[in-house]
């Protein structure tokens, strides 16, 4: 019981100093409070299930990316295209960051929410600033294939971008 | 040209970082409220599958004492001993193979290697399951719809026989395979969505790849599956019209 006790503490004291990871995959998984709180809610559930799987010589933020987008990517989720439209969306967006509706924040969460999940999951990592070898070793993407990958989403982004800013 | 584009680089990453720290302060997790996260129920598919598993395992259960309470005022007829016999095996199979789910999916939530390997152990995991799954729930349909016969007429005729009438053996067998058909068609679906959303997952992932052999393997499995479940269909079809011709 002691040594239970003992474990839950040491993993809440790290959790809550990586805490970012979680709401930063949240923003960009999620569109609204309910969603956000399920997904919060699996997201830690998860991380306390898998905990005892966690090897203390790997970094602990390299774990948490990869059981906390994992839980993101199954996550059922509603569809925002179904219930949101681009003007509802773009408030909600910007009453999350806490920033005004044409605030460049919210032009680059718009673009980020025209990707993919595995797309969202690259692109987060890649301004994380995660080098190749991370995300290698969280997605299980070969280094090489991720390169070509990311060329292709910030392509993409760019014009996704350009385009939310001239609106 | 390029050291512009690194600026814009560089500037777009600056406004992830600001807009992630906000967020941050903004939705600061204390322990507390990191405990109270951790006493909350899952409500992801895995834990849902799981519940519905034990519900069914603890209905199979029920059901056995049951046909064991039903012998033990027939232990004169074999007929009856035979029926409920049969019927006990059958469940408790049922209940071995739900456990063995419930086992293999305890398993799956412990998340192990990257997020390949994950997806590729849950995919692994439902096609394993995907026909085992709806079969171990549909049996429940199966052993309640003979418990529930055989009660009927212990009750009504104080007395169990095997059926006679040639014609009320056919109904009485048709019936029972196409509740038993509607309840495996019905428990498909779950498995299969999940596997088909899976491997959109997986194939996002492999986008750079050529395609792999796992989702060749994964096509030609889902044809055999598609192909049973058709066959599955039309002789429950074949089987009612037979009946309404039967009875015209």
């Amino acid at each position: 019981m002691d040594q239970e006790n003992k474990m839950k503490e040491k993993f809440l004291d790290l959790v809550e100093m990586h805490q970012g990871i979680i709401h930063k995959i949240l923003s960009i998984y999620t569109y609204d409070t309910e969603d956000r709180k399920d997904l919060l809610q699996e997201i830690m559930l998860q991380l306390w299930k898998s905990f005892p799987n966690f090897l203390e010589k790997a970094a602990f933020s390299t774990w948490m990316y990869k059981v906390a987008l994992n839980t993101a990517l199954l996550h059922k989720r509603k569809k925002m295209k179904e219930k949101y439209t681009v003007d509802a969306l773009i408030e909600t967006r910007a009453m999350q960051m806490g920033v005004s509706k044409n605030d460049i924040t919210i032009s680059l969460y718009m673009a980020i929410d025209q990707l993919g999940p595995i797309d969202k999951a690259i692109t987060l990592l890649y301004l994380e600033q995660k080098s190749y070898q991370e995300m290698e070793n969280i997605l299980g993407m070969k280094k090489n294939n991720i390169g070509v990958r990311i060329n292709r989403i910030k392509n993409k982004l760019k014009k996704i971008f350009e385009y939310e800013q001239q609106l | 040209m390029n050291n512009n584009s690194k600026n814009k680089e560089q500037e777009i990453l600056n406004i992830w970082e600001k807009a992630g720290n906000a967020l941050t302060n903004q939705q600061q997790l204390n322990k507390q409220k990191m405990e109270t996260l951790l006493n909350k129920t899952s409500s992801e598919f895995s834990t849902n599958q799981k519940k519905l598993l034990r519900a069914d395992a603890i209905f199979k259960v029920a059901l056995i004492f049951g046909f064991i309470f039903v012998a033990a005022f027939n232990l004169a007829n074999l007929f009856v001993m035979f029926t409920v016999l049969i019927c006990i095996i059958i469940g408790t199979i049922g209940i071995k193979q739900e456990r063995l789910m419930i086992d293999g999916l305890n398993d799956l939530q412990e998340f192990k290697g990257t997020i390949r390997n994950q997806l590729e152990r849950d995919i692994h995991f439902y096609r394993n399951n995907i026909i085992r799954y709806p079969l171990s729930l549909s049996l429940s349909v199966f052993l309640f719809y003979i418990l529930g016969s055989l009660v009927y007429h212990d009750i009504k005729y104080e007395v169990i026989r095997p059926v006679e009438d040639l014609e009320d053996g056919i109904v009485i067998i048709s019936l029972l395979i196409i509740s038993f058909i509607f309840a495996f068609v019905a428990y498909y679906p779950f498995f299969w969505s999940r596997i088909k959303y899976l491997n959109s997952l997986l194939k996002d992932i492999d986008k750079e790849e050529k395609i792999t052999n796992h989702i060749e393997t994964e096509e030609a499995r889902k044809k055999k599956i598609t192909t049973i479940t058709s066959i599955l269909i039309i002789v429950g079809i074949i089987v009612l019209i037979s009946l309404i011709i039967a009875f015209l």
